[in-house]
């Protein structure tokens, strides 16, 4: 949050190229539109918080999530998919099972960014 | 109420890791809880007894274990169902449909506060109504046309949830509940206000019971397609509609004025649903050489399944009349037999539901050819389109 103390993000690791952007891109639901929330973090707001969240996040442990891992039946159908991006990594999650500490990431960036809908690759 | 304390997470995460040696079941169910997120928790403060998996084959998947939730075998199980034809199944012994509507009053929590039960008067809330009509209206095709009671055959209650979320746009089938968001009213308004968008839900939950299609890549866009196939169907049911007077859109009347569109998606011609300049132009394809490969939407299963369903509407049309009398009840026993796989493709589907026509209305017959001529219509022919149907025996 832009109220939280001055160098909260000097503590993590932004390095020469800075925090960079950060892409949120929601897919399918029962109408299966695709919707991107976008943000510069450098340049946001919130730069601080976002950037904290996008460096202390295990992006390492879910690059290779696919969508295979929400193909089960029993995870039920016609549920958002999410696929996250930043200079740090890029993870994919069902909207049922997206832990917390990711849940808030794109919460606060929704809340930034301006909803875009295009269309699928 | 906080449920989250009920049963806490970590403690499931404990039983369903370590339980399985000395605790069978309950790491079973532990881990279904797990998988499920919030909601086989909650169901059990509503009274709700949740059944594993691997106990599917021999009770039914939910139980009530209050009494009051219990449905009588009296057969008041209609109430004023939708249309009133949410009747009592045709099998014998048959409770009848057993609905049960929540309110997640705007949370991300299954399934909420119990607000309607069968048998119940309609409540001041519409969208707990239109919920409640909708699932009888779905459970009555299913019942009276397939000879089917519930999503297992066996009479399972509906569990629904509406006011799903803030400003949710979607509705979606989480394994056991049908959930409707109320949308964020400057796109979507309210996805109960769809008969063919709950029928498409249900549809899920029968999907998931039968042929069980993988949610990915083309198995998923089939698994989409018979869910607007029987959504549709619940629809033209409930209106006594012949094909060729159906509009075959899902989700007509979801948009809020605002939007210069008719449906989410037009099974007859894929693509044409919407055009808005927010939201852009219906991406459906409806033949297999715009065929869309994506990552996204688990490999594009709402998009794709415009194919199959232009080859079913195609079909339906064709033919004329009531559509589940026909090529409606070729999908069903292709859903439901046994050729069918998790895996199968759009070619495999295809050939089956051609061989199934055959079997049910005769090789040559116009519910045969019509399904023939629809697949074909689509870009997937007999004689062997490029998409290796080389060698098939339609």
């Amino acid at each position: 949050m832009s109220e939280e103390p001055a160098g909260a993000a000097g503590a993590a690791d932004s390095g020469a190229e800075g925090f960079g952007r950060l892409v949120v891109e929601r897919s399918g639901g029962i109408g299966g539109m695709l919707v991107v929330w976008e943000v510069d973090i450098d340049t946001s707001s919130r730069r601080d918080d976002l950037g904290r969240r996008v460096t202390e996040l295990p992006w390492s442990d879910r690059s290779t999530a696919d969508p295979a891992t929400t193909s089960s039946a029993s995870a039920g159908a016609d549920r958002f998919d999410y696929l996250i991006e930043s200079r740090f990594g890029r993870v994919r999650f069902g909207e049922g099972q997206m832990p917390q500490e990711w849940r808030r990431l794109v919460d606060e960036v929704r809340e930034v960014a301006e909803p875009q809908r295009r269309r699928p690759d | 109420m906080n449920i989250h304390s009920v049963v806490p997470p970590y403690l499931l995460d404990a039983i369903a890791e370590r339980g399985p040696e000395k605790f069978p079941r309950a790491a079973a169910a532990a881990a279904s809880c797990r998988m499920s997120d919030e909601s086989c928790r909650s169901l059990r403060l509503t009274g709700l007894r949740y059944t594993p998996p691997a106990d599917l084959d021999q009770a039914e998947t939910l139980e009530t274990d209050d009494p009051a939730n219990r449905t009588s075998t009296s057969g008041d199980a209609g109430s004023e169902g939708a249309t009133g034809r949410a009747a009592t199944a045709g099998r014998p012994g048959s409770a009848g449909v057993q609905r049960l509507i929540h309110d997640a009053q705007g949370k991300e929590v299954l399934p909420g506060v119990l607000v309607r039960s069968e048998g119940e008067d309609p409540v001041p809330d519409e969208a707990v109504n239109e919920a409640f009509d909708g699932l009888g209206a779905a459970y009555s095709l299913f019942s009276e046309v397939f000879d089917r009671d519930s999503l297992d055959g066996n009479g399972m209650p509906l569990l629904a949830s509406v006011h799903y979320g803030q400003d949710y746009d979607n509705a979606f089938f989480d394994g056991r509940l049908m959930v409707f968001g109320d949308g964020d009213a400057e796109v979507f308004t309210g996805f109960t206000g769809s008969l063919s968008i709950i029928g498409h839900e249900l549809s899920h939950g029968v999907i998931s019971h039968t042929a069980d299609l993988e949610y990915s890549g083309q198995p998923g866009a089939l698994n989409e397609h018979c869910a607007d196939v029987f959504g549709a169907l619940t629809d033209q049911h409930d209106n006594s509609q012949n094909a060729e007077d159906a509009d075959w859109l899902i989700g007509a009347g979801i948009f809020t004025p605002e939007v210069t569109g008719r449906a989410l998606r037009s099974m007859i011609e894929p693509g044409t649903a919407y055009d808005d300049d927010v939201l852009g132009k219906d991406p459906q394809p409806g033949h297999m050489d715009d065929f869309v490969t994506t990552d996204s939407d688990n490999g594009g299963v709402h998009l794709n399944s415009g194919i199959p369903n232009r080859a079913f509407a195609l079909a339906a049309v064709s033919v004329g009349g009531p559509a589940w009398e026909s090529v409606g009840q070729v999908w069903y026993g292709v859903l439901t037999g046994d050729e069918i796989t998790k895996q199968t493709d759009f070619v495999g589907f295809a050939e089956l539901t051609i061989a199934e026509a055959a079997e049910q209305f005769g090789s040559g017959s116009d519910v045969h050819d019509a399904v023939v001529t629809g697949w074909e219509a689509v870009g997937i022919s007999h004689a062997g389109s490029a998409r290796g149907n080389e060698g098939s025996t339609w």
